[in-house]
């Protein structure tokens, strides 16, 4: 009987976050073609005396994490942003910045970053049981009269669902638009699904009925802040086969939907003082290459199979993130800018094998036999975007 | 109404599945900071705990404090501490890699390659799973299938409805190998399709865990057994004796005449889905009333379990049984610490695991003083079964058994086949009521689930877990084959004993033309002329050859290190007696001990440790290159000295590397001990030709290089007969 009072407290509260969640609803669509949440000159003085030191110059990460990509591990609506500046984040080197400075300033600051802000954000994912969608079409005001079965803000700000899911998906988010223009959504998988833009309904799609009857409308998006509605249904398999991304008309795209990092934090491998050896799984290159980071961000794609140097980029970082969500599945990647003309012959001959690598301060020393003959050299960094090759 | 159901009934799992035994408790540990998949740990002898992630980080816990040993590794899939070296081992998924902390502040400095000889061709399936090691320190890892591919056997059935999905994509890849030191790569055993546990017994007998799928019916426990094939045919493209078309061409049937089956099957659902590695309770009771058995974790269940072992006509099969349940996320691999604490790394990432955690590190923990009620163990009698409980147990109640057997087949897992319940007689209890004996039919290659759901202890307790599952291989013997003569050391890790008659054969292949095999005399090597041997009985023809005669025949100079020639013949022999061991039998004995095998094995089998090339009853050469009698043969030879310390006691075992007919039949192995005993101390010695009963053997063209050194002209000694490769050695 304990264990039925405590169910139906978890309904009413529920139901509470539901009116919570109705009321900031209605408050940004008042101010859904505004960008800018106020005043961001004082932010941006800010954020480059302190927080440039962790969190970059532009904003994408460094010691602290990236602030313009979409995960959001504490939040990504003003009042959480805020918080997590004013409270700091225990456990981490953010401090409570309310000790520090005025509210009027931390205000100034949040605006600054919510206004770098660009694709999905503040997204929420409610699960409601199957059946009471039997035999109705779908639309928002269905969810009126019947309660969810969970409710989550996803850090991810993209939709998935437990494996063998068995419901409705209804998605609610925040699209911050900065490049005003033509809109549509790109969608597939099996079942239906209805989109939902600002109180309109720009698609929708049943795969048991006639295609003529779906609708897929483009849409204009002036700069700002919309509201985004996404409903979905499939049957039941191991994972959800349902895709959707936002697609800007001969412009960038922003997927909707995605595999869950399960409770990791995207994770990027930086270059620093020290020089680094990473070994990480990259499309198109070999499994045994040595990813040598050098700390002028230099990054050489050495083969340790062929003792080739075989590509280099230059303001690089490693992102590890795409490979953390479930399975695992998924590559690193390199970003930054490639170099010509890296790719380099070091060692010549037919057979290698490497005996080890080691960082010695800024470089990288790799000890190999070549056909059987042991063979040293070390990378260290030449200026802005060169390294130095010695025997 | 619908989700009240749905509620209640997880709920009412989470209790269901929390299934600790009386007397143990399990405990989490806090997880260092960014740890998202914990892929592995084990224990220093100071009581560090080392854990490694999927992340590619190696953190050290020290007095319950996280610190980051290494970093930016490639998925390092288990982690081994050794104690002589103070270093960690890791497989990451491209190599075997040893961790050294040089100046000792607990940060890695220097990363060694161990082993990078296994192909990997990016498929992300391509594991590695490891390591573990021996006893006398050499380092064992597993290496998985890919699943995307070309290369897979799917047996006639179309891909996708049964016919098969694990691919062979680059060498080795299903295969269990063996590093002996950086740089040496040995592969042990193949027909494995997914094989996350490793496991070394204390008696260093290496055991796997696979994953059920294509030709795997279930997750099953395996004792490795060098040169085996244990079931799952993608990987046989490796063998010296297989191709892509031939085992292509090749159908169930065949691949199940030389496949050996599991120890023990680890029956889906009941005990696991995706076992991880198995561990022997070597804490001296300190972990309960399970001293020496093997237990696994296991990934989807979120278990403990329990195997035995014995041997039945020298082959290992057993049981296992459900020990306990409820952990937080799926184990993979296991450590006991100096209290006896057994604790896991888990991991549920992508594949449910019934824990429900992404990752978590726990322990066990016993109280040191109750005896949970508990089915111990079980053997199979003459008859029947006797099984074992930890405590007296009340009325005897007799149990329900059923048998059943699985398909081999390239279906991915197999449903029980011809399932039967079986009658149960003439039950048995023991004097001290802990132990029941009783007859059912026996039938081998099945696997028998004794259930006992009604059986209480004396104080009217039933069981936690009310099933053992024992796979029986094979039904017990009139009578009991002798072991083979122990003479002072074992073939550690490699599963099989001295002159194992069960050992698989070496492979036939084609030797290279004579004339590519017959190497003058370099410039600087001694030519064994008649006047460098001190036997007089051995006599020199005027062609140059020598034929075995009475008594060995040693050379007058003593060699340590060297590079060896020599050409040998068998006298054709038409009288069938002579045969086996006695068809042209004698052998070079590098510096008087050690013995490479001479004896005819053209169409004359005999056991594969006496087999030409063979180091006498230790390692079968890898393939057998011989010749047919009458036909000249040769042998090439390297071998590194024996190093002892001062107390006599080997540090650096001899190593050899060896040519048959321009056929490598040794790359660098290691040899255990003289062929009559273990190491003795001794310095340089004469090589020496032994003197055997048999039919006639001659020699010719025998030349050493005295004092040559091994390791800097290995690499060229392994190419001296491949095409395009001038070699002056």
């Amino acid at each position: 009987m304990r264990l039925f009072t405590d169910f139906l407290w978890y309904l009413v509260k529920n139901q509470h976050c539901m009116l919570f969640i109705k009321f900031t609803h209605l408050s940004f669509l008042l101010c859904a073609v505004q960008l800018t949440f106020g005043n961001t000159e004082r932010g941006q003085q800010i954020y480059s005396q302190i927080c440039v030191n962790c969190h970059g110059p532009n904003l994408d990460g460094g010691i602290g994490p990236n602030l313009i990509d979409s995960y959001w591990k504490n939040g990504d609506s003003f009042d959480s942003i805020y918080r997590s500046i004013a409270k700091g984040i225990t456990g981490t080197e953010m401090i409570a910045y309310e000790l520090v400075y005025p509210e009027e300033d931390l205000s100034s600051l949040t605006a600054f970053i919510v206004d770098k802000q660009e694709g999905n954000r503040e997204t929420l994912r409610s699960t409601y049981p199957r059946d009471y969608f039997q035999g109705k079409r779908l639309h928002p005001d269905l969810f009126d009269s019947i309660e969810s079965t969970s409710q989550k803000r996803l850090p991810e700000n993209f939709y998935y669902v437990k494996r063998m899911f068995d419901g409705i998906l209804r998605g609610q988010s925040k699209l911050y638009i900065s490049s005003p223009g033509k809109y549509r959504f790109n969608t597939g998988g099996p079942g239906r699904t209805s989109i939902w833009v600002n109180g309109n309904e720009v698609l929708y799609r049943n795969d048991k009925q006639d295609k003529s009857t779906g609708i897929n409308l483009d849409f204009v998006l002036p700069a700002g802040v919309h509201d985004l509605e996404i409903i979905h249904e499939e049957p039941t398999s191991h994972s959800m086969r349902f895709y959707a991304r936002l697609q800007k008309l001969n412009g960038k795209h922003w997927m909707l939907t995605g595999k869950s990092l399960e409770g990791s934090v995207p994770k990027v491998i930086r270059s620093g003082q020290e020089a680094k050896v990473i070994r990480k799984w990259i499309d198109d290159l070999p499994p045994r290459t040595l990813l040598l980071l050098l700390p002028n961000k230099v990054l050489l794609a050495y083969d340790s199979a062929s003792g080739k140097i075989i590509k280099g980029w230059e303001s690089a970082f490693l992102n590890q993130t795409p490979s953390l969500d479930s399975r695992s599945q998924k590559q690193s990647e390199i970003k930054g800018t490639e170099l010509p003309d890296v790719a380099k012959t070091i060692l010549e001959g037919k057979q290698f094998n490497l005996l080890h690598y080691e960082t010695a301060g800024d470089s990288v020393k790799i000890a190999t036999l070549v056909d059987g003959k042991q063979k040293n050299f070390e990378i260290s960094p030449e200026g802005k975007n060169s390294y130095k090759l010695t025997f | 109404m619908y989700r009240f159901p749905l509620f209640f009934l997880l709920f009412s799992f989470s209790i269901l599945h929390a299934q600790i035994p009386a007397g143990y408790k399990v405990q989490s540990v806090p997880l260092p900071r960014g740890s998202v998949s914990v892929l592995g740990l084990c224990h220093k002898p100071d009581g560090t705990l080392a854990v490694c992630t999927w992340e590619g980080e190696v953190w050290e816990r020290k007095n319950e404090v996280w610190t980051k040993f290494a970093e930016n590794l490639m998925e390092p899939n288990g982690i081994y501490y050794d104690l002589e070296e103070d270093a960690y081992y890791v497989a990451q998924k491209p190599e075997l890699t040893k961790l050294i902390d040089f100046d000792k502040d607990g940060v890695c400095d220097r990363y060694d390659c161990v082993t990078d000889a296994f192909g990997i061709s990016g498929e992300y399936h391509e594991y590695h799973f490891g390591p573990v090691a021996d006893s006398l320190g050499r380092k064992y890892a597993s290496l998985n299938l890919g699943a995307r591919g070309e290369f897979t056997v799917p047996d006639g059935k179309p891909f996708g409805k049964g016919g098969g999905n694990m691919s062979y994509n680059a060498p080795w890849r299903g295969w269990v190998y063996r590093s002996d030191r950086k740089g040496h790569f040995q592969p042990l055993a193949s027909g494995f399709r997914s094989p996350c546990g490793i496991g070394m017994s204390p008696d260093d007998e290496l055991f796997i865990t696979d994953n059920q799928g294509d030709w795997v019916a279930d997750c099953a426990l395996y004792h490795v057994r060098e040169g085996n094939f244990y079931g799952h045919p993608a990987s046989l493209p490796a063998r010296p004796d297989f191709t892509k078309e031939k085992v292509l061409s090749l159908t169930a049937q065949d691949f199940e005449k030389i496949r050996t089956p599991p120890a023990v099957w680890l029956v889906r659902e009941e005990i696991a889905n995706s076992p991880g590695s198995p561990i022997w309770d070597t804490t001296k009771g300190k972990f309960g009333p399970f001293e020496g058995q093997i237990f696994v974790g296991d990934q989807r269940q979120s278990n403990y379990f329990r195997c035995g072992v014995e041997k039945v006509n020298d082959k290992y099969q057993g049981w296992c049984v459900d020990f306990l349940r409820g952990l937080e996320s799926g184990p993979v691999k296991m450590s006991f610490d100096s209290k006896g604490r057994l604790w896991s790394a888990q991991v549920g990432r992508g594949w449910f695991s019934k824990g429900g955690k992404r990752t978590a590190i726990q322990y066990v923990e016993w109280d040191k003083e109750t005896i949970p009620f508990a089915i111990k163990s079980a053997s199979v009698t003459k008859t029947g079964f006797s099984v074992q409980f930890t405590q007296k147990i009340g009325k005897k109640m007799t149990p329900k058994v059923c048998n059943w057997k699985y398909h081999y087949y390239s279906t991915y897992g197999s449903p029980p086949v011809e399932q039967q319940e079986l009658k149960v007689s003439n039950y048995q209890l023991s004097k001290d009521r802990k132990t029941v004996s009783f007859d059912v039919p026996l039938s081998e290659g099945k696997i028998y689930a004794i259930t006992f759901s009604e059986q209480k202890n004396t104080k009217a307790k039933l069981l936690d877990f009310d099933t053992i599952y024992y796979t029986l291989n094979q039904t017990r013997p009139v009578r009991v084959s002798r072991p083979g003569r122990n003479v002072g050391w074992s073939l550690a890790g490699s599963g099989w004993s001295r002159n194992d008659k069960n050992r698989p054969l070496p492979p036939v292949v084609t030797p290279l033309p004579l004339e590519i095999c017959t190497l003058p005399a370099p410039g600087h090597a001694t030519v064994l002329d008649a006047s460098q041997w001190s036997n007089p009985n051995w006599k020199f023809d005027k062609n140059g050859n020598m034929s075995r005669s009475k008594g060995n025949n040693s050379t007058k100079k003593a060699y340590g290190n060297a590079r060896i020639h020599l050409e040998f013949r068998f006298d054709l022999s038409v009288n069938p007696q002579w045969k086996g061991q006695l068809y042209g039998n004698s052998g070079i004995f590098l510096m008087s001990g050690y013995e490479m095998q001479v004896v005819n094995s053209f169409q004359n089998p005999t056991f594969a440790d006496g087999t030409c090339g063979s180091i006498y009853g230790q390692h079968p050469p890898r393939v057998n290159s011989s010749r047919k009698p009458g036909e000249w043969q040769s042998y090439d030879i390297m071998m590194k000295a024996p190093v002892f310390s001062g107390q006599g006691k080997v540090d650096k075992p001899l190593r050899v590397t060896a040519f048959h007919n321009g056929i490598l039949i040794h790359n660098d192995v290691w040899v255990y001990g003289e062929v009559g005993g273990p190491y003795k101390k001794h310095g340089k010695r004469p090589l020496l030709i032994q003197d055997h009963k048999g039919t006639g053997v001659s020699f010719r063209n025998l030349w050493i290089i005295e004092d040559f050194p091994y390791e800097q002209n290995l690499p060229d000694f392994r190419n001296i007969f491949t095409p395009g490769t001038a070699s002056s050695i």
